[in-house]
């Protein structure tokens, strides 16, 4: 029995070794600067996932979900991370507030390098940061009431106890639009607009400077999307919240952001202010993005062609630019190098060999 | 262009539950051209899906029933054909798009069996328009117009292989494989990325011109709405509210509810801090508030609007509209 215990475990460190690990986490930079100004800032990001393929797997495969992120979001913005499903933007938000831990990277908030704190100090700063997620109600353990749900945060954080927690459930009851009757109920008596509004008061209720939006309304119907978003937005400018946003809705994110970043197969391809963005994206995959995002809008014409092609796997994603396979621009270089992703002034940055400024000037694509 | 396809009238599926009668859909007037993509746009649970069902009469039955109307296709209502009859008309004349292509592939089946099967079926065995042999070249030739590449290797695989842009397409050769002359669309970009999005629309507007197919597309995203179709009905609680050319509708929506749903969508551009929301909910479909179902949430509602349920009127070229503001005689019976 014990042989074949020490065989098994054995057999588990072997296979461990054999796999091409990704480079561990490197040693933190004890003196690195952050500015101010940088509420979060996030260094050479990776995360990659083991897929596990039964115990008869011969081979090890890396999901390669983020991969080499560099960004900040400044207090009191509220940044936008688009892309389409897979690209890793859910990633970033879950390694930001310290659900997973990174493969490597440095993420700093308010000057602090998380990836150095143990679980304690990671719960403790996890007050100042809230997320709100897709599906309200699979967030909810649908056994408690709605008093037991925004009361939570406030025990474990033991912000305030007994009469003085009441008169916060009651205050953030009344920023979300809801009333005291409320609080006996349970999360399936409410509709998909007002289980948002619940899960947007349990956030209140810490007061938090950060806030993870991670696609906040798309399960939402057009009229309550809009209820919550500028529920968001008025949140935002009378608590100063920092959001980061995130969403495949490109529309929306221009509605509510002030800076956008765009992530592809998970590497940020392109950054820059919104205006900058609508007005001149430069990176193809952007580009092409803006064209086909439908707008609500018959008189405009559309600019530029779809792009061709299925979104790549990130288990093995092509090997230089990951965008070249559909880039109607892509020439050899784009196959052999990685473009770095780089500031083209203006705080606008792209990750493409052929942007070198900001008035580059792409040729009309042929199809 | 203006000869008529299909037309609803006055079609009422209720679903009798136990804690009462779901009155899904409450008098729906559809009318769809030949060669044209009409759009039904709609909030959850406004009975887009349930109209959509009701014309190709797989309404689950009990609970559910059609228990009034008429569908016209092609000069005879659906409704009086025995469900033989039906069965032939379905995949060879109107069909289907769901939203998730990943629940309507088979598993264990490869794509070409099923691509095959309805060609098998309705063109081989019931119309005998081809013979057997000639099955798998049309399955290839239907992935190639669908565009999914090297379709000669890709018919031996199984729906895990495809992607989900590619399931949605072998979706839409199966649908399309006997020419169908309507295609309903329930969504059918829903559960997409965005420039999967737009290869899934760009193939329909292709396949519409190629073809001549015309398209019933059932949406929830306004911006769908505005780059395929060619007229809009807006439906709201069971009824169509709103019903106009692609251009009229959104230049100069009349329907307090369609204005209010053209506010709410985020512009791109627009300066404007806050969007236009609708106050109020959805109201239940069991117990409609009486009257004009959007009273309780109408800006503009009147005394009449609680009392009396408005009629569809005709209000310019193409354009109708079911509102009190817009009734010929205000504050009388119409």
């Amino acid at each position: 029995m014990t042989a074949t215990l020490a065989l098994l475990v054995s057999g588990l460190s072997f296979s461990k070794l054999t796999a091409k690990r990704p480079k561990e986490r490197p040693s933190v930079k004890k003196n690195a600067k952050i500015p101010k100004e940088h509420l979060v800032e996030i260094r050479g990001l990776k995360k990659y996932f083991e897929t596990k393929k039964g115990i008869f797997a011969r081979e090890k495969k890396w999901v390669h979900a983020v991969d080499d992120v560099n960004f900040y979001i400044r207090r009191g913005e509220v940044f936008g991370l688009v892309g389409e499903s897979g690209c890793g933007k859910t990633t970033v938000g879950k390694l930001i507030v310290g659900l997973i831990r990174p493969t490597a990277g440095e993420i700093y908030f308010d000057g602090h390098n998380l990836t150095e704190f143990d679980k304690e100090e990671m719960r403790k700063l996890r007050r100042r940061m809230g997320v709100i997620y897709q599906h309200p109600q699979s967030s909810f353990n649908p056994r408690m009431t709605i008093h037991t749900i925004l009361s939570r945060p406030i025990e474990i954080h033991k912000i305030a106890k007994g009469e003085k927690m009441e008169e916060i459930i009651l205050k953030v009851l009344k920023e979300v639009g809801l009333e005291p009757q409320h609080l006996d109920r349970y999360p399936h008596e409410f509709s998909g607009g007002q289980q948002q509004r619940i899960a947007i008061g349990r956030v209140l209720v810490l007061n938090p400077d950060f806030v993870i939006l991670d696609e906040p309304t798309s399960a939402l119907d057009v009229s309550v999307q809009a209820y919550i978003l500028n529920m968001l937005g008025k949140l935002q400018s009378k608590f100063g919240f920092t959001y980061l946003l995130i969403s495949h809705d490109l529309n929306i994110v221009e509605h509510m952001s002030d800076r956008i970043a765009v992530m592809y197969v998970g590497k940020m391809v392109e950054l820059a202010d919104k205006t900058e963005l609508r007005k001149n994206a430069l990176h193809p995959y952007t580009r092409s993005l803006l064209t086909v995002a439908p707008i609500a809008d018959p008189t405009r014409k559309r600019k530029g062609v779809i792009i061709k092609g299925e979104v790549p796997s990130t288990i093995n994603p092509p090997s230089g630019c990951r965008f070249h396979p559909r880039c109607p621009y892509a020439k050899p270089v784009c196959k052999e190098k990685e473009p770095a992703f780089k500031g083209i002034g203006g705080g606008h940055y792209v990750a493409c060999h052929f942007v070198k400024s900001r008035t580059h000037k792409w040729p009309s694509p042929r199809k | 262009m203006s000869e008529t396809l299909l037309k609803v009238q006055g079609l009422k599926t209720y679903f009798f539950l136990e804690r009462g009668t779901v009155k899904a859909v409450d008098g729906v007037d559809l009318e769809i051209k030949k060669g044209e993509i009409l759009g039904l746009v709609g909030e959850t649970g406004c009975g887009k899906s349930v109209t959509a069902m009701s014309i190709l009469r797989l309404i689950q039955s009990p609970p559910g029933k059609i228990v009034e109307g008429k569908i016209i296709f092609e000069g005879k209502d659906l409704l009086k054909k025995s469900s033989e009859e039906m069965r032939k008309i379905r995949g060879t004349k109107i069909s289907i798009i769901f939203q998730d292509p990943h629940t309507c592939l088979d598993p264990v089946f490869t794509i070409g069996y099923q691509i095959a099967e309805p060609i098998e079926l309705h063109q081989v065995i019931e119309q005998h328009l081809m013979s057997a042999k000639e099955v798998p070249k049309k399955v290839v030739e239907m992935l190639k117009l669908v565009r999914i590449p090297d379709p000669e290797q890709r018919v031996a695989e199984y729906p895990h292989q495809f992607s989900g842009g590619m399931k949605q397409r072998a979706m839409i050769a199966m649908m399309i494989s006997c020419n169908p002359s309507l295609l309903i669309a329930d969504e059918p970009t829903t559960a997409v990325d965005v420039t999967i999005q737009a290869q899934i629309l760009d193939l329909m507007r292709d396949l519409k011109r190629k073809l001549g197919t015309s398209i019933l597309l059932i949406t929830h995203n306004l911006g769908v709405v505005a780059e395929m179709c060619d007229r809009v009905a807006v439906m709201y609680a069971g009824n169509i509210v709103e019903q106009a050319e692609i251009m009229t509708l959104f230049k100069s929506p009349k329907h307090p509810y369609t204005r209010a749903l053209l506010a709410a969508v985020p512009k791109v551009g627009s300066k404007k801090k806050e969007l236009e929301t609708i106050p109020g909910t959805v109201p239940s479909l069991i117990t409609p508030p009486p009257g004009c179902k959007f009273h309780p949430r109408c800006p503009y509602a009147m005394d009449i609007c609680k009392k009396e349920f408005p009629q569809m009127t005709k209000i310019g070229k193409e354009h109708l509209v079911r509102c009190h503001l817009y009734s010929k005689s205000k504050g009388g019976a119409t």
